[in-house]
């Protein structure tokens, strides 16, 4: 699939598929406008830059010596910096060995400071070339398959794109509805061309060679598969080397499949876990399974999000969203030869305690009023943390400028710090476009009745959405390369200030403060009309300047208390229903991912009945179908008639698997696919059965989904109280006891 | 970077793990009378958080008070119409 | 300078009695003083500072535990009669949560820190805490850690104290253990903490000394 020389000295155009690094240059994987694809290569040669004191810098340079390198002196700031300094360049004419080299010279001269140094080289190279992944290009090419000239003839600010003529091959297994590494027997399943097919061969040579038949017919772009980083491909490549069948997955024949392992790890105090990773060259892979931007917003959000960050699919598919904020704004400062650290050393500034009592703080939440309420409407800031930091200017260097300090316009509210009237930051540059972007495509979604051209435009601003809810985070992240502390606790400091503008303003005009919680409010004003609530969102607009919209308006809302203390307000769990029908749910069963699916059905047929009422009054009229719908489910449990996916209970493993100390239920469920050989980590899901859950014996208390087979039961009663549960936190606040809802559903005399 | 300072309702759960004694040795009605309290407290957290003032427990028994004086407002409302009610001249059936 | 403007009653405040009678009032030849052991010796680094401010100094304290809790210090105020303001307006705050952030608050900014709040003493609540990240080698790690060593020597010539609080190595960061015996090997004054049968006690490990004082754990239950 290389380019042939025939095709001599000639100019493409198409679409820019894979970039890596080579040899020579980057490796570029281009889809040509009549549908074939090439391997070019473009001689490109990233560089890193280093300072320091000159006996350091001497004895690096002379170590490059010999090098694939070539070395200069050039002028670039530091972020934040007015003047430029003399910095040397070292330009790498082997980008393969590229991370070798900066990594030695690294481990060898602690006093020198080294800037773009850990930069992946797909992003440098698209930042350098002004392109960015699936990228509509035209290129010059020699005989040989060299690029002279590269550029992109569409932009990733379009919103109305075209998408290149992917081949996509779907890869999955048939019986897995759990990870399938936990233990099972499936199928292999190949989708490809509107044809799916079921791989039942007893033989593994003949499955390898099946299947390397389908690649090497369809030669797709796309491999997308299910559990495809953790089992299936890991194990296809494990038959193929035991059988010695060369597995044909890459497209480029001199590479083998890269491989990293899966890890734990910690993130804002709680245990993750990572799969690992086998990504392809020349052909992208995406496990649907390991990717959180496909499970969030789909294909179509993955490409946005690729395309605006410009990290490359394979890597945007398994990352975290803040790395895609982060190569934004190491576009933004490469473009303006701001130096990209390597190692962030910016440190807090000094504060007296007293100051940090009131700069550590987050965004401002009321309590709500526990219980249901009517005519209630919800006002939400649209993306406010970045709204304000494109607004107020906040940057890790804007805040305490040495120009604005005196300026009384550029003080922060409540808290010492000020940001700068004088140059935008680098971080509003970088959310500016994103926030522009987002409210283009809200329009468009707005104006649009299809509903395919609905869902694709709602995946692509969920995409923007997620970058700029992270991007606030990553202002105070530890490792963000341009985050600080000071800029955090700003943002946080206007939107505490902002919410209460918003609260002053709505109580001038008679509306009650039910709830709020950092940039949504909720408010009730009796016989208040949607005209009303509007003209409160401008007028709140008009006085905050930043944008605020009417979310919608429930015919009631339920702000459900505590389950542990029912006197406590707690702001996490409420369901509501907007005057369009639609439900908003949080916080309950059937948003949460360790509720059994039978309980969460349950819950959510109560939610529609309920749904169904307009009013207070009507709410409370629906309350024995809620409890008919109860009693239905608990009979239907009692019966045992509930089936294996509708049990399964899932939850992380919050620590490695052997160090449980107590009989927890997901610790006996671990300690049960230990038995069974299964590998564990720390932060991955766990999937059980709750078979008897008073037993005396641990084993007997939960199964692992994964491992049931042939006779079995579940725990009626356990199921039940889940069931009762869940109904009660709705049914509490409208006067349905616990001992009352337990008397008018209880199975006992109907069943026999 | 996490938050490094207890949030405002995390100090009010303190504070009542540091009551834990004292609620234990009181009969059950003025365990409840003491829960509402500092449910009371927990109620106001935005402001108490919003102030941050060094020493917290000031600000709930601050929200204490405010929530009875909420109290004492509804309650000396109830009299009032209690007391219109039952004056000797009513106009022909003020509905109750 | 150093005696504290409001006399101390024992009965008030056994804690910070007890640190008194052996810790405190970090006097010069104190120098770097390492108290480590029980994680309880980050709140021993609350009280420090806590009395040093009530002295009339100004301190400078490193957050490396992200356990900073100035609620502690506004207690101490409140037994002691003192305004929980006057305190919290003495001790002056950075954090550091990785261990470069680290080493450069010790060796870029502790010394200037020092001067500007014309405080003599530094306290360092679990500098080594984020030397323990997985996402560092440990050849950085012990790399960055010897610049700081290097820095607070340093400062201790000049005249500084800096106490350093550091609790155990938890079980999963045992490779890094090494960290701890460096700074140990450090120190000028050793000082172990330990939680036995309801007592707090601190064993003076510092050559030539075995001095040991205990402290009621039931003073600590409510910080
Ligand atoms: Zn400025």
């Amino acid at each position: 699939m290389t380019l042939k020389p025939a095709l001599s000295h000639t100019r493409l155009t198409g679409w820019l598929l894979d970039v890596y690094p080579d040899r020579t240059g980057m490796a570029v994987w281009f889809l040509d406008d009549e549908g074939r694809r090439f391997r070019l290569l473009d001689p490109y040669h990233p560089a890193f830059y280093l300072t320091g004191p000159q006996p350091d810098l001497l004895a690096a340079l002379r170590t490059l010596r010999n090098a694939p390198a070539t070395v200069r002196l050039v002028e670039r700031r530091e972020l934040g910096m007015h003047d430029t300094m003399p910095v040397t360049e070292v330009a790498v004419c082997q980008p393969i060995v590229f991370t070798t080299l900066v990594r030695s010279l690294i481990r060898r001269f602690e006093h020198v400071q080294f800037y773009q140094a850990d930069v992946s080289l797909p992003q440098l190279y698209f930042y350098d070339r002004q392109l960015f992944p699936l990228a509509r290009c035209e290129v010059e090419v020699t005989s040989h398959g060299i690029i002279q000239a590269i550029h992109a003839t569409d932009s990733p600010w379009d919103t109305n794109y075209g998408m290149p003529p992917l081949s996509i091959l779907e890869l999955s297994l048939e019986g897995a509805s759990f990870n399938p590494n936990h233990g099972g027997t499936f199928h292999l399943v190949v989708r490809v061309d509107r044809q799916e097919r079921r791989l039942e061969h007893t033989d593994h040579a003949d499955l390898l060679t099946s299947f390397n038949t389908l690649l090497q017919r369809y030669d797709p772009d796309v491999l997308i598969t299910d559990w495809g980083d953790s089992y299936l491909l890991p194990r296809l490549l494990m038959l193929a080397s035991q059988l010695r069948i060369p597995l044909a997955l890459n497209r480029d024949p001199m590479r083998s499949v890269e491989i990293r392992p899966p890890r734990s790890y910690f993130s804002y105090g709680r245990i993750l876990a990572s799969a690992g990773a086998r990504t392809l060259y020349g052909r992208l892979h995406i496990d649907r399974q390991n990717s959180f931007v496909m499970a969030e917003t789909g294909f179509a959000g993955l490409i946005e999000q690729a395309r605006v960050t410009k990290v490359p699919l394979q890597h945007m598919a398994r990352t975290t969203t803040g790395t895609g904020i982060t190569s934004m704004q190491m576009e933004h400062a490469h473009r303006d030869s701001i130096l990209i650290p390597y190692r962030k050393r910016q440190t807090e500034e000094f504060k007296s305690a007293l100051e940090l009592l009131h700069t550590d703080q987050g965004g401002l939440v009321f309590a709500p009023l526990s219980g249901y309420h009517e005519n209630v409407g919800e006002l939400d800031f649209a993306s406010m943390y970045p709204s304000i930091m494109v607004r107020f200017n906040v940057s890790p260097e804007t805040v305490n400028c040495s120009c604005c300090a005196h300026d009384p316009l550029a003080r922060v509210p409540e808290i010492k710090h000020h940001t700068c009237r004088q140059r935008e930051g680098l971080v509003p540059r970088t959310l500016r476009p994103l926030l522009n972007k987002r409210a283009q495509y809200k329009r468009q979604l707005a104006a649009t009745a299809d509903s395919a051209a609905r869902w694709v435009l709602d995946q692509r601003q969920t995409a923007l959405k997620w970058l700029l809810v992270v991007s606030f985070g990553y202002l105070g992240y530890k490792n963000a390369r341009f985050g600080r502390i000071e800029a955090h606790e700003s943002v946080t400091a206007y939107s505490r200030d902002i919410l209460l503008q918003a609260k002053e303003s709505a109580e001038a005009t008679g509306f009650r403060l039910l709830h709020a919680i950092v940039d949504s409010l909720w408010l009730h004003k009796p016989g208040a009309t949607r005209a009303d609530y509007e003209a409160l969102a401008q007028a709140i607009s008009a006085r905050t300047r930043l944008p605020i919209a009417v979310e919608g308006l429930y015919h009631w809302i339920g702000f459900l208390p505590s389950r542990v203390n029912p006197r406590m307000p707690v702001h996490n769990q409420f369901a509501g229903v907007f005057e369009t029908g639609e439900m908003k749910v949080r916080g309950l069963e059937v948003r949460r991912s360790d509720a059994p699916l039978v309980v969460k059905r349950a819950q959510a047929e109560i939610l529609r009945c309920l749904g169904d009422a307009k009013t207070l009054r009507e709410l409370r009229e629906a309350v024995p179908r809620g409890i008919e719908i109860v009693r239905a489910y608990r009979h239907y449990l009692r019966e045992g008639r509930a089936r294996l996916e509708e049990l399964v209970i899932s939850k992380s493993l919050s620590q490695d698997p052997r160090s449980y100390r107590h009989e927890t239920r997901t610790a006996i469920a671990a300690k049960e696919l230990l038995g069974h050989g299964v590998k564990l980590q720390a932060g991955e899901s766990l999937y059980y059965v709750i078979t008897d859950a008073p037993a005396r014996l641990p084993h007997d208390r939960v199964r692992a989904a994964a491992t049931i087979d042939g006779t079995w039961s579940y725990d009626a009663g356990a199921y039940e109280q889940l069931l009762h549960n869940a109904a009660l936190a709705i049914l509490s606040p409208l006067g349905v006891e616990s001992a009352l809802l337990d008397r008018l559903t209880s199975p006992v005399g109907r069943v026999e | 970077m996490g938050r490094t300072l207890t949030t405002f309702t995390q100090l009010v759960w303190q504070e009542i793990d540091a009551w834990s004694r004292y609620r234990r040795a009181l009969r059950a009605e003025d365990q409840q009378a003491l829960d509402i309290l500092f449910a009371a407290a927990r109620k106001h957290s935005a402001a108490g958080a919003y102030l941050a003032r060094e020493t917290p427990f000031d600000v709930m028994l601050l929200s204490m008070l405010l929530e009875q004086q909420k109290q004492v407002l509804l309650l000396q409302q109830k009299v009032c119409d209690l007391e219109t009610r039952a004056l000797p001249h009513p106009p022909h059936g003020v509905a109750p | 300078m150093g005696e504290p403007v409001h006399p101390l009653d024992d009965r008030a405040d056994p804690l910070l009695s007890a640190l008194r009678r052996g810790v405190l009032p970090l006097s010069q030849k104190d120098g770097l003083m390492l108290l480590y052991g029980h994680p309880a010796a980050l709140v021993l680094g609350l009280y420090a500072a806590a009395d040093r401010a009530l002295a009339g100094e100004a301190v400078v304290y490193l957050d490396g535990a992200n356990a900073f809790d100035p609620f502690v210090i506004s207690r101490v105020a409140r037994t002691h009669r003192a305004q929980p303001r006057t305190l919290l307006t003495s001790i002056h705050v950075a954090r550091a949560f990785t261990c470069h952030q680290m080493e450069r608050l010790v060796s870029d900014c502790l010394a200037t820190a020092l001067s500007r709040y014309q405080a003599r003493v530094a306290i360092l609540s679990g500098p080594l805490e984020t030397f323990y990240d997985e996402a560092v080698s440990s050849d950085e790690a012990t790399r960055l850690l010897k610049r700081m060593i290097t820095s607070l020597q340093k400062l201790s010539r000049q005249g500084y104290r800096a106490l350093c609080l550091c609790p155990s190595v938890s079980p999963q960061h045992q490779n890094r253990y090494g960290l701890l015996m460096r700074l140990q090997a450090a120190a000028t004054r050793l000082i172990r903490v330990e939680d036995a049968e309801g007592l707090l006690s601190l064993y003076e490990e510092t050559a030539g000394s075995s001095k040991q004082w205990q402290i009621p754990r039931a003073v600590l239950e409510h910080v």
